[in-house]
This record gives structure tokens, sequence and C-alpha cells, in this order.
């Protein structure tokens, strides 16, 4: 039997053909290329953008590929046992779900003997990784390799990637990893052990796929096991594994560097051979004879073990807990008919971010005149904005984009005011203090006033200034330079601005996605949202994921300009959006954590305007002080029940307290998506868990809108959905631990202490109160037309089809849910006899609560 | 006065012990109780700041009586309080309260709440007994306490291995460097007959006899290492930016602010005498130069955040020793609280260090080619590159150490063990027979003594490289204690009650401590894999063994801590290589028992399954 081709065959993805022929069934290329594959995808820190954790096994079907995941990293593929049958005792796993479940696995109606099976006490295993194989150096060998690499590998790689921390930079940085380090040992007077071994400074010299072929041979020995030894080898740090992968195919790292994942491969495996040498002298390679190895292969279906089946049809029945609850509410308010304000005198566009939707009811709760619309927080606008404050600049809109526009903010001759350089004071305790002579005059002259400002910073957090909220620019520092003057491109291609036609699809696009074409009131105010905190690496994971990880707020100044624009509104009369003048449009920001709400350019409202604008404002400060009040309700440490002013003022100290892990709970409670009109969500309290994106199915009949929504809401929705779901699961391989011990990597990530791998995934700070489901989309809409969205999306179909996200839909006549299975929609058997809760406030729904809520309906007294 | 004195002792035992005991599973109790300590603490602490101002600012000093007597030895506590130990009280008082008042929210739902508390609590205590020290055997228990505590939150993830494995080489490094404080208690003994007060060293240093003079030149070598190993300085500084492996505020308060700067004090505390030898001055001025130089440049090519701070701070420790070299110790003094107030706040703002670099760099008009090189630009090339290989490997200094000593102390080891495996019975009964044999034949005591001494050490060592079996490592340590004992009785001629403390403080811990190593055994193969995790499946058994640990090293917690003492000053009469023999076996054996039992009871929790590999 031919088990080198059997191997290669196993691990290849369909990727590997390269037509090349070589004598030896290895191959260095391609096999590195088939391992990239496996290793996680996570950006550098300042680029930081949820993804689907598991994003390499979305071929298969959901809970395949998380068996298969958890064989491969040793990671938990479920919650135990136990805390599932705790959530059943306390109700949060519901009867009624858990009988859907079994009965859909092909059990019979109220069977007892599962039931019994599935509440029986038992100690749910810790499941081992791979890497076995390379253990055996400690096993059979006594050396601990990794403890030993390990060390000076990271170092290696953090040096040579650094952004930034380090005061020397590793001489010839610009060159290839490879070249840089043979010409550090090459030049060198002093040792760089183990490299400076004379077989490695030999191999050094030459190329790294030669290095890699001599240390496999010394090492390993057999051919047939380079493959899985490599990959063992990876898997043993997938942090900085997947970091090097990620750099390799990535530009956006402000100090280029030429690192390559074979590069690394070769530099470890020297380490690992001047390591062993050093240990063992002249030493055997592990395998010697044609001795089996015990396998598992990544390619074949794995079969879960009884307690993983338990696991999953409980974590089945969780997820359905929540979902027939929202559908049952979803169901009941698509019965009350049209609920929208006649006539609206104020309309708001807020981002589809679960964060804004407890902000969107207060809103409306307060006043019937209000109307607010979701979509996506960068509002159309895909482009790259160089603020007047920034030297280079930041994309603004969903990762998959591409921009084609750069616009470029003119810096105000009188906006040096609002800009702050920071101050040479501020920042004596970066890099500077700690070189020698420096740092003794920093010390002894500026070290008592450190001390001093630490006692200030932490007794009266809310008294000291934040001196680093955000790496973005918020506040306006000038005119946006949005209309395109001429056709010539950057040197990246990218025209400067756009052009009255583009502006004007741009501005079409959101309103016709969303269905605002008529009905215009004489305010309109596009709300986009960021986060401030001090003290937190995870920064770009608080902003707004559809810009990208960074905050909105150029995006709603730029769409609010262009809808404000006569022309524009010209073009937009032609393709049959009448947007009267008495309208006009406003650019807001709605900062997440502190939540208050910056305006930008209102003091250019006059007359009427300035009025509309000035109780706009008013309804806003009580909305956001009724949604901190909301938001507090999950804070552990926040008072119970405060006043609306109390909370208003707790959320704000949250984003200045350097002491704080938790300045905000981020995406924490998302679990659905909510595509459809408004009149399907107002007043349903949803408990921050919903992404809302509004949708006329009316106005859709083709589909192509739908199609629009979908392509950016599944990927970036589902995205954010499954790296909470996968860090909330196993917190240590798949998150990244606690956040406290965290210690910056050059800037590009964080590790535990100073000797650890780079962590991906999020803290538990920021998962601890995730429920882990799998996002529920909702699409009101008919399901033939949404099955042929999805069918003419293959890529789409892929996440839906393998259960990646739970898809249902509402029928916009018939009113009642259909849930997608295998390959079509089939009605989903809510029950619509069991009425939904209302209230005629919010607060009445979670006074005093602070867990998990149902939803409710709140309903306006009519006064 | 001497009850505020009491007070501030006391005041952070009783916040350990409460703080451990309420636990964390009601974190809000739990919190109270540690803000009320800590205001507690800070109160006292100022109020005796300002008496102490008020009474003219005077070394003062108290005697609260003597904690243990025997006709031959005594154990004194004295309280001494002069300028340099108001300030080392007050810097840390109200660091340690700012630290408190962070962790309080900062380590909200983690599920160490109560121990990280607790632990900090312990440090306090550790510090206060150091500062308020009057005699060299006390300051010794204050910093024991200090390193233990910092061993304990190094190690606080410990269901991680490199934490561990971190803590245990700080805790190594520190408990080399005890050789320094435990001999230098000696030492004086020796010197001065008695114990001696830090009031009366300088007049004690004046008035010494010329035949002391190389005595005391010894005595200040040790006490420059045992401040060497506490303050990271060369060359020991290896394992400064290993030890952040805690949560930010437990690194920002030991290794950024308190606890680095212990050897300073120790050096301040013993100015007098090591900076009346010239030769002491010129090597102390060395060391902190070769420190500042060798730190200097490995904190240079950190791109880690905290191990940067973490080699500025060394390096400013370093000047601090050139300082008091060159006989400045007021300016020390000023460094050391300047050095501390910034060190705590860069490694508590370190996480933000990513926005603001960041932001500097993508702010218009900065240069963002950023230069290569700072003040090195103009070296030669390969002379460049040679800095950066230094640089790069932090001076050689964890090579070296490891080449130096570890390496050697596992060869000799492992040779005991060989030998204990092929003939060590035979062996055994040759030494008995030959014990019986020199005893019958009425050769002097320093002959028996010396052979025991000599069984002492191999046990040591054979426990230090054993592997295989955690019982048989812990009665090879237990059978060092007990020659050692065994060693100086001999030696001595004449029993008195302080052997009797020392063999009642190192027995019930050992025999409890077998108990429950035993008990550990039974469900792990000990020799499977590096860390077994027990204390996850019985954290009770895992405190008892820890208290032993702690009993059987000689830690300050049980009688084993004074007779060590006595034992080391009834050694007094006979010779520098038996107390020298000694110590180096309660080095190894601390060592040993502190990697035992992270073994044990750290680490990660082991896959149920056997392992499988990957096609």
């Amino acid at each position: 039997m031919d088990h080198d081709n059997n191997m290669s065959g196993e691990l290849a993805l369909d990727r590997g053909s390269e037509g090349e022929t070589v004598s030896s069934g290895f191959n260095v290329g391609r096999v590195i290329d088939n391992l990239a594959h496996w290793l996680p995808t996570q950006a550098p820190l300042k680029d930081f953008i949820h993804h689907n954790t598991l994003h390499a096994f979305q071929d298969r079907a959901f809970h395949e590929g998380l068996l298969v995941a958890s064989r491969l990293y040793g990671a938990k593929p479920y919650l135990d046992l136990e805390t599932y049958q705790q959530y059943y005792e306390e109700g949060r796993i519901t009867e009624s779900a858990l009988e859907r479940v079994l009965v859909h696995q092909g059990y019979k109606p109220g069977d007892k003997a599962i039931r019994n099976e599935l509440r029986r006490a038992r100690k749910t295993p810790t499941p081992s990784g791979a890497g076995a194989f390379h253990r055996r150096w400690f096993s059979e060998r006594g050396v601990d390799l990794d403890g030993q690499v390990h060390r000076v590998l990271f170092r290696i790689l953090s040096n040579y990637l650094d952004q930034g921390v380090a005061i020397w930079r590793m001489p010839h940085a610009g060159d290839t990893l490879w070249n840089v380090i043979g010409r550090i040992v090459e030049e060198s007077f002093l040792p760089f052990p183990p490299l400076s071994d004379r077989q490695c400074k030999r191999l050094l010299k030459g190329s790294p796929d030669d290095a890699i072929r001599f240390c496999l041979e010394r090492l390993v020995g057999s051919e047939r096991h380079y493959e899985a030894y490599l990959f063992e080898m990876l898997l043993a740090h997938t942090g900085w594994s997947g970091m090097v992968v990620m750099t390799e195919n990535n530009r956006s790292l402000l100090l280029p560097r030429k690192i390559a994942l074979k590069d690394m491969v070769a530099i470890e495996l020297l380490l690992e051979y001047g390591f062993l040498t050093r240990a063992l002298g002249k030493f055997d390679p592990l395998v010697g004879g044609p001795e089996p190895v015990p396998t598992f292969s990544v390619t074949t279906k794995p079969t879960p073990t009884s307690i993983e089946s338990l696991q999953r049809i409980w974590q089945d029945a969780l997820e359905w807990s929540y979902y027939e609850d929202l559908l049952r509410g979803l169901q009941h308010t698509s019965r009350l008919g049209d609920r929208s304000p006649k006539q609206p005198k104020m309309q708001a566009f807020f981002c589809i971010d679960d964060r804004e939707t407890s902000l969107r009811r207060y809103l409306e709760e307060e006043s019937d005149k209000f109307e607010t619309w979701g979509v996506a927080g960068f509002f159309g606008v895909d482009w790259l904005f160089q603020s007047a404050a920034a030297g280079v600049p930041t994309k603004l809109c969903p990762a998959p984009l591409k921009p084609k526009h750069l616009v470029r903010e003119i810096r105000k001759p009188d906006a040096g005011a609002v800009f702050r350089k920071p101050k040479l004071l501020q920042l004596l305790h970066l890099t500077p203090s700690n070189t020698l002579f420096r740092g003794w005059l920093i010390t002894q002259v500026l070290g008592v006033w450190h001390a001093l400002r630490l006692a200030w910073q932490v007794f009266l957090p809310s008294q000291s200034r934040a001196t680093d909220q955000s790496l973005s620019q918020i506040e306006p520092l000038g005119e946006l330079q949005l209309l395109r003057e001429g056709e010539q491109q950057t040197e990246d291609g990218l025209y400067l601005g756009y052009s009255m036609g583009e502006m004007v699809e741009r501005v079409e696009g959101v309103l016709k996605s969303t269905g605002c074409t008529k009905g215009f009131s004489d305010l309109m105010v596009f709300v986009s949202h960021g986060a401030s905190s001090v003290n937190n690496p995870y920064f770009a994971a608080y902003d707004c994921g559809a810009c990208s990880g960074r905050p909105g707020a150029a995006n709603a100044r730029a769409i609010a300009w262009m809808a404000n624009h006569p022309t524009v509104r010209e073009g937009l009369r032609s393709r049959g959006i009448d947007i009267p003048d008495s309208c006009r449009f406003l650019g807001a920001f709605h900062d997440t954590t502190r939540d208050d709400v910056t305006y930008f350019n209102a003091e250019e409202l006059t007359g009427t305007h300035r009025e509309v604008f000035l109780e706009f404002k008013k309804l806003m400060d009580t909305a956001l002080q009724r949604n901190a009040r909301e938001r507090c309700r999950r804070f552990d440490l926040a008072k119970k029940n405060p006043s609306p002013a109390e909370a208003s003022i707790h959320v704000k100290q949250r984003a200045t307290s350097i002491f704080e892990p938790r300045p905000e709970l981020n995406h924490a409670t998302n679990s659905s998506c909510i595509i459809a009109r408004r009149d399907l969500t107002r007043g349903l309290f949803l408990d921050r868990r919903a992404f809302l994106n509004s949708y006329d199915p009316e106005a859709d009949p083709s589909g192509n809108i739908l199609q629009g929504i979908l392509s950016a809401a599944i990927p970036v929705c589902g995205g954010i959905n499954l790296e909470y779901f996968f860090s909330r699961m196993d917190s240590t391989v798949y998150g990244s631990g606690t956040k406290l011990p965290h210690n910056v990597m050059g800037l590009i990530g964080v590790a535990n202490g100073t000797e650890g791998d780079l962590l991906t995934g999020l803290p538990t700070q920021m998962t601890e109160l995730h429920d882990p489901v799998r996002i529920l989309m909702v699409v009101e809409q008919k399901p033939e037309i949404v099955l042929d969205v999805l069918r003419r999306n293959p890529n789409l179909m892929e996440w839906v089809r393998n259960e990646w996200v739970k898809f249902t839909c509402i029928h916009p006549e018939e009113k009642t849910a259909y849930v997608f299975q295998g390959t079509e929609f089939v009605p989903a058997g809510i029950d619509a006899s069991t009425p939904v809760k209302s209230v005629s406030r919010s607060e009445e729904i979670f006074e005093g609560k602070s867990t998990p809520v149902p939803v409710h309906l709140v309903e306006r007294k009519k006064s | 006065m001497s009850y505020l004195v009491a007070a501030s002792l006391g005041l952070p035992l009783v916040g350990c012990v409460l703080v451990y005991l309420l636990g964390s599973r009601r974190e809000k109790t739990t919190s109270q109780v540690v803000r009320l300590f800590t205001t507690l603490i800070v109160c006292t602490v100022t109020a005796l700041v300002v008496l102490w101002v008020k009474e003219g600012a005077e070394a003062l000093e108290w005697d609260l009586g003597i904690l243990y007597e025997s006709p031959r030895y005594h154990f004194p506590l004295f309280v001494y309080l002069d300028s340099i130990g108001i300030v080392f009280l007050a810097t840390t008082a109200y660091l340690t309260a700012i630290i408190v008042r962070f962790s309080r929210y900062y380590m909200h739902r983690e599920s160490g709440y109560a121990r990280f508390f607790s632990t900090i609590f312990l440090f306090l205590f550790g510090m206060n007994v150091l500062v308020f020290a009057g005699t060299i055997d006390l300051l010794f228990a204050g910093w024991e306490i200090v390193g233990i505590s910092s061993f304990l939150l190094v190690a606080f993830y410990r269901e991680r291995s490199t934490p561990v494995r971190n803590a245990l080489v700080v805790y190594a490094v520190y408990r080399v460097c005890d050789v320094g404080v435990l001999l230098g208690a000696w030492m004086a003994h020796t010197i001065w007959h008695e114990v001696q007060n830090f009031s009366e060293l300088a007049s004690a240093v004046a008035t010494a006899s010329p035949e002391t003079g190389s005595a005391l030149t010894f005595m200040s070598f040790l006490i420059l290492l045992a401040a060497c190993g506490k303050s990271g300085q060369f060359p020991f500084s290896f394992w400064v930016p290993r030890a952040m492996e805690g949560p930010t505020p437990s690194s920002a308060i030991f290794y950024g602010a308190i606890s680095i700067h212990c050897g300073v004090f120790l050096l301040l505390r013993m100015y007098p005498l090591w900076h009346s030898i010239p030769v002491a001055v010129w090597v102390t001025g060395m060391v902190g130069a070769v420190t500042v130089v060798l730190s200097t440049l490995s904190g240079r090519a950190q791109s880690n955040i905290k191990g940067q701070i973490g080699y500025a701070s060394v390096t400013q420790v370093g000047l601090m020793l050139i300082e008091l070299a060159i006989g400045f110790p007021k300016l020390a003094l000023i460094h050391f609280v300047a050095n501390a107030g910034l060190r705590c706040y860069q490694l508590l703002v370190s996480p933000s260090v990513v926005v603001q670099i960041l932001r500097m760099q993508s702010s218009a008009g900065s240069d963002l080619t950023l230069s290569e090189w700072s003040t090195e630009r103009w070296l030669p090339n390969r002379l460049r590159t040679s800095l950066y290989a230094l640089a790069f490997n932090e001076g050689y200094l964890l090579e070296g150490v490891r080449l130096l000593c570890v390496l050697p102390l596992r060869a000799t080891g492992e040779l005991v063990h060989r030998v204990d495996k092929t003939g060590g019975r035979i062996i055994g009964v040759v030494l008995a027979v030959g014990f019986v044999f020199v005893a019958a034949s009425g050769l002097s005591a320093i002959w028996l003594g010396g052979l025991a001494a000599g069984l002492m050490v191999l046990a040591s060592l054979s426990a230090f490289a054993e592997s295989k079996s955690a019982v048989r490592a812990w009665n090879a340590v237990g059978f060092s204690c007990l020659f050692a004992g065994i060693a100086v009785f001999l030696m001595d001629g004449q029993w008195s009650k302080d052997f009797a403390l020392y063999f009642s403080g190192v027995v019930p811990p050992w025999f409890v401590g077998l108990f429950l190593v035993r008990y550990f055994s039974k469900s792990m193969d000990f020799a499977r894999a590096e860390f077994h995790g027990k204390v996850r499946e019985d954290s009770f058994a895992a405190l008892l063994l820890f208290l032993c640990v702690l009993g059987l090293a000689g830690f300050p917690i049980g009688p084993s801590f004074v007779g060590e003492d006595a034992l080391l000053f009834h050694s007094v009469g006979n010779s520098v290589w038996l107390a020298g023999i000694l110590t180096f076996g309660f080095v190894v054996n601390g060592i040993t028992l502190a990697r035992l039992f992270s073994k044990i009871c750290f680490g990660p929790e082991l896959p149920a399954e056997a392992d499988v590999a990957i096609r």
C-alpha cells in the first residue's frame, strides 16, 4: 500500500495540485501550505476583527466540525454536562425545547430513558489534543523540548515582528526572517544559543527547504511521518503559528515584515535540533523502523463519545429554548399589523449592532413620533478614510469589502484646539523611561509624580481624563474631501473621493435596503457607534464590526453630507426617492461604553431644524440614561436598581477606570439577527440579544436586496457570534483566558507573562456572561424567495446548510415561522397559544434581575 | 507608639488569614474585609509616621519580648525604626493600598479572588517584619515571607505550567540567595557572639577587633549576594521578566514597586557594615555597574512591554547600588521611592501601550520609518549585531547560572542516585558500620558530625535529583533535615532544648507530609508528567501539604525556623565549613520541596484518555 500518497491525500484539501513531480513524496512547500489551513486566523491587535474561530472546518456540518476541532486542538466541544443540567434546573433550558430536539433526533415523544440518561450526574472528561508524537521527546528521551524551544522561538518571532515596543529593532529586520537570523548568527561575535552550533550555522547559510529536510531526517527519520510531526509542532503553539500565517498574507503592518511560515518552521526545527544536540549529543530519530503510530485523521468523520452525544442534545435544547421564545414573540408581533408612526417627526439610522437595540427601543418608547432604522454601521460608505490627525488611512467598511475610494479630511485652521497631540509628560512612562540615562533622570524627577497620578486615577477615576480613549479620532477636525475632483488615482489605485453618481448610489443603497423610501421627517440622524475604554488591548473588538473594528463616526458624517447635497438629492429623485427639501440629515456618534452621543455639524442647523434637533437631543439623553440603567443590571459591581442618572455616571466611570477589565460587555449577549420591518420588532424587549437590520419584504420580490444584506450580515454577525461561542466553550484553547495576566507582545498580540504563546479569541471577561447559542437568523420574507437567494450564493449556503448559523424566516403573509432543515424550509411549529407577556415600561421587565430575560412586548399606554 | 508598631505587624497577618478563610464565594464580603483592613493599615502607618516625625524623627528601638530562650541561645523580638524604615514602611503601605483598591475591581469574578488578597496581605506582613526587624534573624523571617508570597503570586495561575515553572525559577534564585542572609546571620553570631541589634551595628563595626576583618568582609559579600538575588542584580537579573506571570497588579507591586527593592533595603540596613570595607564597596559598585549595562541592553531588546519594564526597574536598582557604593544612601532612598512609583504605574497601565504607541505612530506628521537603532547607530555592523545577540540572550545570565549551578547539582544528584540504586543499601550499611566504628573508636566529634553533615548533603542531592517517586524524594528531604540536627548535636556534644525545638519543628511536618504525599501518590504516576494539578481534587490536603513544606523548609511558621537559626548558632563554635554545608543543604532542600509541592499540586489537569497522534 502506498502510504505516502495516502497520507498527503488525507490532509490535502484540494489545494495542493501544483503539478510538480518530485522524486520524493515529501514536498516542503505543499505540506506547509496544507498545514497553514488549520491554524487560527486572528489579525494583529490593531486590526482585530471577529471571525469564526473554526473557519477551517466550515465545509463540514457544525457538530462534526466541532468534534474534529476538539480532537485536533484538545478543546472542549460543548459545555460540561453539569452546566447543562444546571441550566435545565434553572429553566434556562425548557422542557418544550428538549422535547423538540429529542423528537427531531428520533426519540419517542416523552421518552423517559433518555431523559434519565441526560440528567444522570457524571464527570465530563478533559479532551486531549494532538501532540503525542512530539511529546515522545519528553516521555522517551527525557528532554522537555517545547519548554526550551518555545522560549527562544517566541522571542525571535516577537522581536522580528515587533511594531514598536522594543527600543532596538532586530538588525536587518527588513530582510526575510530566515536571512535575518542567518545574518545575526553569522555576524555576531557572541554566540546565539543554540543556533551557533556548527551544523546549525552551516544550515543557516543554505535555504530553509534544505534545513527543513535535514532536520526532519535527523529528528523524525521516516519520511511518512514528516507531515504529522510538523503538524504537531505547529499545533503546540497555534497563536504564533497563526500570526505568522496572518502576517505573511497581510500587508497591514505599519512596519512591514517579510515573514513566511516556511521560514518559521525551518527555524523552529533548527532550534529543536540544536537543543536536542545540546542535551543528548548524538541522538537517534524518533522513528527508526516501520513501527505504526496511533493515528487520528482530520478528514474522516469523528465518532462522538456517549457523553458528547448527550452534550449535543443539551446544546441543541439550549439553543431551541431561546429560539422558540424569540420566534413566538416575532410571530406575535407579525400579527399585530402596521404599528409604525404615521408621521414621524424624527428618524434615526442605527447600526445593526446588538448593543443598539435597547437604545432604539427607549427612543421609540419615549416618543411615538420617533422612528428608527437598522443598517450595517458603515452606512454603505465603502472607503479608506484618513483623518486630519492621522498619518495613514484606515479602512472603514466591512472586512470582506475592498474599497476603491480614499477620502481625506482637510484640517481646519482653527481645529488645533480640538486635537491634542499626546503631551510629553503623559508619554514619558513609555519607552524613553526604560532606557538607562533618560530613564534615570525621568525616574528621579517624575517617579513620585507618577505615584500621585496613579493614586488619582485609581481613587478618582471619573475625574481623570482618559488619555487613550480610542485609536481613532472621533471629533471632526475639518472638512471631508468627499467630492472627487479629478479622475487620477493614487499609487494603490484608489480614487480620491466619490463622484456625484457614486454618492447617489451610496445613499440610494442605504435607503432602499432598509425600505426607507418615503415619509421622510424633518430630521434624519445617522448614528454610528464605537466604544471608549482605557487600558484595554482589545479595544478593536469594542468598536463597530461593520467598520472593520473602528468607530464609524466618519461614515456617519460622510453619508449625512452626501444625503444633504442638492445634486445627490436630484439624482435620488430620478431614481424614485423623493426627499423633501425640508428634510435634513445629520451625522452622530454613539459611544456604547459611556452611553453618550456626539452630533456632527449640528451648529449648522437653523430654525425649525434646530428646534427638532433640540427635541431629538432631549429624547436621546433620556433614552441613553435608561439604556445605561438597563446595562447596569448585568454589572455585578453596579448599584442595584440605580436611578437613570446614577447608571449614567456608573457607565461613564467604567470607560475611564484603568482598573476596569470590563468597560462594557460588548456582544456578550448576541444570539440572533432579525432582518425585517421595524414593525416586527417594535416594542419587543429582546434583551440586547439581537442584531436588527431593517428590510422591507414587499419592496424586494426578487430577493436582490436581501442578498446584499445577507452577504454582509451572515459573515459579520455569524463571525461575532461564533467567536463568542467558541471562546465561551473553551476559554483557554479557543479563548484567551482571563485578561488579567496578559502582556502585550510587539503590539501585535497578547500572551500570558513574558514567555507564553500568543493568545487567540476573546478573554473570559468578555465571554463569561455569554449564553453559547448559535445565532438565529430571522428573515421576514417568503421562504421560497429566501431559498432562492441562498441557492444563488454558495458561500452563504455553506453557513446555512452546515448549520454554522441557524436560519429561519417569518412568512409575511402567513405570519408563521419557517426553519431551514436539510435543504429546505419547513414550518417551525412554534406554539402560538402561550401569550407574549406585555408591559408598559421596559424597566418593569428587568427590575431586580441579572440573568437573561425572555421576550416581552412593551406597549406604550395611550395618554 | 509600640502599639502602632504591633498593629502594623498584626493587621496584615490577621487580614491574610481572615481573607483566606472567607474565600471567594462571597466576593462582596471578602472585598469589604479587604477594604477595612487596608484602611486600618494605612491609618496605622500614617499615625506611626506622624508620631515618629513629631518625636524628632530619630531612630527608635523597642523590645517586644523574647520569642524563644534557652540557656545558650535566645531569639529576641527587637523592633527598630529609623528614617530608612519609615520610608520603606510608608511607600509599601501606600502603594499596596493603591494596588488593593485597583485589584478589588480588577480581580472581580476571578476564581482566586480571596487567595490573591490573602497573599498580598501576607506580603505586606513580610515587608513590615523586614522593615521593622531590629536584628538580622528577624529580618530573615520577613525576607522569607516576602519570598514565599512572591512564589505564590507568580504561580497564581497554577493550572498552567509556565507560571508554575517560572515561579520555581524565582523561588530557586531567592532560595540560593538566602544563603547570604542565613550565613550572614551566622557570621553575625560568630563575630559578636550574641544577637546584634541594627541600632548598635555602626558602633559594633567600628569597635570590631582587627582579626575579625576578614569575617566582616565575608559577611559583606554574603549580604551583597542576598541583595543581588532579591533585587534581580547581576548575575540573577534573568528572573525578573519571567516573574511577570501573575495578574498585572501583583507584578506591579512585586517586580515594579516593592519586592524588587528589598535588596536595596538590606544594603541600606547593613550600610555601616559593608561601607566600612573598601573591597565590599568596590564590588557592590561593580555589581551595580555590570547590572546597569547588561539589563539596560537586555531591556532594549524586549519586545514585550512587561519584560521591558522589568529590566528598566532592574537597571534603576543597579544605579541605586552605585549610588550606595559612592556614598549617597539618601539619594538611593529617594531613588527607591521614585522608581517604585513610576514602575508600579507603568505596569498597571501596560495594556494601554498598544493604543498609545500606535496612536503616536499613526498620527499625522510622525516619522513612520521608525529608526532601526537609537543611540547605537554609529556602531560598526558586526559590533551592533553582537550587542544585539548579547541583549537578545539577556546577557547569557540564565545560560550561565544553569551551566554553573543547576547542571552540576543535578549531575551530582544523579550520581548519588545511581550509586543509591546499584548499591544504596550496601553503602548505607557501610556508612552505618563506619559510623559505629568511628564512634566506638573514640575519634573526635568533628569526624562524627562531619559524617552526619555529609549524609545530610547526600540526602539533599538525592532528593533534588529524584524524579520517579515523590515519596522517596520527600523522605530524602526528611532524612536530610534529621541528619543536619544530628550533625550539630554530635559536634556540639551536649544536648539542649534547642535541639528538641529543632526536631519538634522538623519531624511532625515530615510525617504528616509523608502521609499526604502517599495519599496523593495513590492517584498519580509521578514520573509520567511534569505536573499533576492535585489542588483541584483536594484543596484542603494541598494546603496541609503546603504547610508541611513550609515547616520542613524552616519557614517562619513553626519551631523549625528558630530551630534552624539555633542550629546554626550552635555550629558557631565549630567551623565555617559545617555552617556552610548545613546552609547548602537547607537551600537545596528548600528548592526540592517547592518543586515537589508544585509538581504534585499545581499544573494543568491531565487528559484522561490515552494520547493520540495525528495523521
